[in-house]
């Protein structure tokens, strides 16, 4: 009996880390920002929720299937509670629904884009997420073009993973692991803020939520209601900003220059004034 | 003790068993493994393959739904005419044959189980006429004709269910069933698919050498490290207009060799053509510091999937500040914006309206050192384009070259 103690603590060990880390999973939920975004001067207040990505896989014994119609409802549910959770910061937010999108093709064209785009980022960012604070990750000059067009400062773009085990794999896993089962369902959500500067990405915030088979297939808005929450945590509110360094603010504010038709006319007066001092003809095209 | 012992006995008479199980179902006759060769009957789901029969179908909705359906009335008509050519009678309820194009720069096509046909922009832009579009729609109507993402499934369930008899080996497979459809079958069932699909081009009035000559279409890679784009002469209107749409989406997913690659043939077949000179000079302009294709000696694998990893991990900034560390970068660099700018000149002798035109050398030139002209070429853009929805990112840059032009940075 004492000898078999310790192997028994061993077996349900990983039980126990899974069992804490699914108590624990607001605490898990992390968010990396820029300084500009901290510091309000590039944080975006109007956004658009593109329609969020989701996986689906629902893990069987045998085979492992994608769900795709089951997909489609957490990405439904993802931009909505998306757009109620950053609303209730403050912030003003539209969801770019699948009928918006039918509405026009250029919109469609520059919305599937962005996602690629962002899906290429997407990968590093998971990797190296910290370097979300030195502005590594850029979506490219599509979402300069697609919050031209929809009149906002910035984008919301998730991407959901859900995994759901079923009671056979569980059970199959049960016996194989000796007693104990790494496998469990779960949702999670990374969710980034792209500016409508430059494309960059100034906020990451991912969020895990420990679920089950039947809650994902029939709970979609109740499980990404929870993910979402986990993930946007630390989403600051409008309100609330944070001093950061006097470089960090420097290099931030760059970002949010040039708003508006008359900052960028003064930008080509300025560009023609510079030309005439250096002495050559001025810029042709008025 | 005794229970240890008798624990492995049970692990052993469960091992043999499962050796058994195995041995049986790996010798089971076809077509419950798919062994090369399709059922060309009816073939009612069994009850685990329903659902993967109502992924198919939503399949259709999702790519709807995340805008990959490219849109184009000429080229979906065509393609359903040329299908409606090559494709057999349904054997099945759940078979529909339709035929739609997709978004994307991979050259590649596909066929789900209900009948859906996909083909993709990168696959059609290679294309040198219509008998390749036919010989390609031909191999992939069979595979659903022959039911084969069916049997694949079957044979893949039956392949693991032996393998799980024998130990936990059963991890997380993705969905074959789909997989399978969109990146390949097994070698027997793609060769039966060729074979048959020759036949019904025969039939349909095509000539078969296209079959061929579409699989060595295929077989180029300028990018050196993925298939890609070629030239093509076939200049109907939709697919020129899917030719122009493919280069930029081939510059915006990074593949800029295939890009220019594309777009070299797109100019010496249409020179009186602006886009294609604009196409072109984008081209050229995304390369960056990067060589154009055939500019570097063959890569070896290994080499391939160094790059296929510097590309994953390294951000496009990143690259590009890397190979300018190097005189062949800067080098490169300054061919390639000098190329992209004299493209561009020759877009806006053919057609001075075509504001863009004045956007790429903006850019290139800021790159080359060159900020006045740069500056003239970017206020240029945004006077002709005062409603441009990058005129952010224009006018961004243009603020850039006013803050080195007062640091005395002219560089004329």
């Amino acid at each position: 009996m004492t000898d078999q103690a310790p192997r028994n603590i061993l077996r349900n060990l990983p039980c126990a880390v899974l069992i804490a880390a699914a108590a624990l999973a607001p605490a898990f939920a992390r968010g990396y920002t820029t300084p500009g975004f901290r510091s309000r001067q590039a944080r975006p207040m109007r956004l658009v929720v593109l329609p969020p990505h989701a996986d689906f896989i629902k893990s069987k014994v045998v085979m492992t299937d994608q769900m795709t119609a089951e997909s489609a409802a957490l990405e439904t549910e993802g931009a909505k509670v998306l757009q109620a959770q950053i609303e209730a910061k403050g912030h003003a937010v539209r969801i770019l629904t699948p009928e918006d999108l039918a509405r026009s093709a250029m919109l469609r064209q520059l919305v599937t884009k962005v996602n690629d785009r962002y899906g290429e980022e997407w990968g590093r960012i998971v990797y190296r997420p910290r370097a979300v604070k030195q502005k590594r990750y850029s979506a490219g000059e599509d979402v300069v073009r697609l919050c031209s067009m929809l009149k906002v400062d910035g984008v919301v773009v998730a991407r959901v993973v859900a995994v759901g085990q079923t009671k056979g794999k569980a059970t199959f896993s049960y016996f194989m692991g000796g007693g104990s089962s790494s496998t469990h369902s779960y949702a999670r959500i990374d969710v980034g803020i792209l500016n409508a500067r430059q494309g960059q990405v100034e906020a990451f915030f991912t969020g895990y939520e420990a679920s089950s088979l039947g809650q994902l297939t029939k709970k979609a808005a109740l499980v990404m209601s929870q993910a979402t929450e986990n993930a946007l945590g630390r989403y600051p509110d409008s309100a609330t900003f944070e001093a950061v360094k006097d470089e960090e603010v420097e290099t931030a504010a760059d970002r949010t220059d040039g708003q508006g038709d008359a900052e960028d006319e003064a930008a080509i007066q300025d560009f023609e004034v510079l030309i005439k001092k250096s002495g050559a003809a001025p810029p042709s095209g008025r | 003790m005794v229970c240890r012992e008798r624990f492995r006995d049970g692990r052993r008479a469960i091992g043999r068993a499962g050796l058994v199980a195995a041995l049986w179902l790996l010798a089971s006759p076809s077509p419950l493994r798919a062994t090369g060769e399709g059922v060309y009957l009816p073939l009612p789901p069994e009850k685990n393959e329903v659902h993967l029969l109502k992924n198919a179908a939503a399949m259709e909705d999702l790519f709807v739904r995340r805008g990959y359906r490219y849109e184009d009335d000429g080229l979906e008509a065509m393609l359903a005419r040329v299908g409606a050519a090559l494709a057999p009678k349904p054997t099945d309820d759940y078979i529909r044959y339709r035929f739609h194009v997709l978004r994307d720069v991979d050259p590649n096509a596909f066929a789900l189980p209900d009948g859906q046909v996909y083909v993709n922009t990168g696959i059609l832009v290679l294309l040198e006429n219509e008998a390749q579009l036919a010989a390609i729609l031909a191999h992939e109507v069979h595979h659903a004709a022959g039911h084969h993402g069916i049997l694949s499934y079957r044979s893949a369930r039956r392949t693991l269910i032996a393998s799980m008899a024998l130990g936990p080996l059963t991890l997380g497979v993705g969905d074959y069933f789909l997989i399978g459809s969109i990146y390949g079958y097994s070698r027997d069932l793609e060769a039966e698919a060729d074979r048959l699909g020759v036949r019904r081009l025969v039939r349909a009035g095509y000539d078969p050498n296209e079959m061929i000559a579409m699989l060595e279409i295929l077989g180029e890679d300028p990018e050196g490290e993925r298939p890609a784009a070629r030239s093509t002469k076939w200049s109907t209107h939709p697919e020129l207009r899917a030719r122009a749409e493919t280069i930029r989406d081939l510059v915006a997913v990074d593949y800029p060799r295939s890009a220019l690659a594309l777009a070299t043939p797109f100019v010496a077949g249409a020179p009186s053509d602006p886009e294609a000179h604009y196409a072109l000079a984008e081209a050229r302009r995304s390369l960056g510091a990067r060589s154009g294709p055939g500019g570097e000696e063959e890569l070896t694998d290994r080499e391939k999937r160094r790059n296929l990893r510097v590309r994953y991990y390294l951000t496009r900034d990143e690259r590009q500040e890397r190979l300018l560390e190097t005189e062949e970068g800067k080098a490169g660099l300054r061919a390639n914006m000098q190329a992209a700018r004299t493209s561009c000149l020759r877009a806006l002798s053919l057609d001075p309206g075509l504001a863009e035109a004045h956007r790429g050398p903006g850019f290139a030139l800021e790159a080359l050192g060159r900020l006045e002209e740069a500056g003239r070429q970017l206020v240029a853009y945004l006077r002709a384009r005062p409603e441009a929805p990058d005129r952010p990112l224009v006018v961004a840059e243009l603020k850039e070259i006013n803050a080195k032009l007062e640091q005395g940075g002219s560089n004329r």
